[in-house]
């Protein structure tokens, strides 16, 4: 039987950066996913990691936001944002020990034709969760995606980044 | 050899159970998946994870959908998943839920991200997001999903996957 979810590339951080990208991503799957499972370095609680696809940082994403953090729930759009929100994951003051999750799905990412839409879902477990849909108003087919912290400190040494690829056929 | 393996199925027999639990988990894979289909035998639609069979070291954090209003609260000793259908809700109505553990057999301590839903042929029903943390190093040998109450009908079932990054 083909594979249907592969791995296509998986990372894991060293402490010294706050970007990691895929780059030169087959075009030969339907859909991608990736895992996140991070800490930040930064003294705080909580960073925000965010997500830009073929090294595109203009305003050309759009977010809405699904928010509980333990003790309310809340909804925020953001438009012409210069990245997709994927979520806060712990930081330094948080709990030792906790990382966050982030799933994120990339629906038919290879086509030239519509603009790409993303689900993502982070949890973090000392703070708050997030579900999220994305939009990149682009037609480009992604062929990178890279996760940042936008300037907020690094990601520990240990997070780790996997893509994986999805063929419906 | 595929990246993504079933390594378990559980169904629920005639009589219900009031749990149901992986054990000998392989430590071979990256992450873990579970996906239930489940019922309640009573009116109770929680369960519980409880990571090799322990109830300590558990957090969770909730954001619940009611169909009427979005709540989100802390369930300081549990992790605690709304989702499971009400027997008095719709019949032959089963909940989907998604459980997402991440480096199981790591020595980190285990992030759990939940999403379930129940439905129900009314003006409410509920969905629930959950971010659970189990503060243990240990590595996750075997999950016990947990009714707080009551039974999972017959033929409500589970299916565990292993995932693997490489």
């Amino acid at each position: 039987m083909d594979k249907t979810y592969e791995p296509i590339a998986a990372v894991t951080a060293n402490g010294s950066a706050s970007d990691y990208e895929f780059t030169s991503i087959p075009q030969t799957y339907t859909d991608l996913v990736l895992v996140i499972m991070a800490r930040g370095a930064k003294s705080a609680t909580m960073v925000l990691a965010q997500c830009y696809i073929n090294f595109d940082f203009n305003t050309n994403y759009s977010n809405t936001l699904l928010r509980g953090d333990g003790s309310s729930a809340f909804s925020s759009r953001l438009n012409n944002s210069s990245g997709l929100w994927f979520g806060r994951l712990p930081a330094a003051t948080a709990t030792n020990g906790v990382f966050g999750t982030i799933i994120a799905n990339f629906q038919n990412y290879s086509n030239a034709t519509t603009f790409k839409t993303v689900l993502s879902r982070a949890s973090n477990p000392s703070g708050e969760l997030d579900a999220t849909t994305g939009l990149w108003r682009s037609t480009s087919p992604i062929t990178r995606i890279g996760v940042a912290t936008y300037g907020d400190g690094n990601f520990v040494s240990g997070s780790t980044f996997t893509l994986y690829g999805i063929r419906a056929a | 050899m595929a990246t993504f393996d079933l390594i378990q199925t559980v169904t629920v027999g005639a009589g219900g159970a009031a749990s149901i639990e992986f054990t000998s988990i392989p430590q071979t894979y990256t992450d873990l998946q579970v996906v239930a289909s489940v019922r309640s035998s009573d009116g109770g639609g929680s369960l519980r994870i409880q990571p090799n069979g322990l109830t300590t070291n558990l957090s969770s954090r909730r954001l619940e959908g009611s169909g009427s209003s979005a709540t989100s609260v802390t369930d300081a000793s549990i992790v605690f998943v709304y989702a499971v259908t009400l027997s008095q809700y719709t019949a032959s109505v089963f909940s989907n839920i998604t459980i997402y553990i991440p480096n199981y057999a790591g020595s980190t301590f285990k992030s759990i991200s939940v999403d379930g839903v129940m439905e129900n042929n009314a003006t409410e029903s509920y969905q629930n997001l959950v971010s659970g943390l189990w503060s243990n190093t240990s590595a996750i040998t075997s999950l016990t999903l947990a009714k707080s109450t009551g039974n999972f009908v017959h033929h409500s079932s589970a299916s565990l996957y292993g995932i693997k990054n490489t």
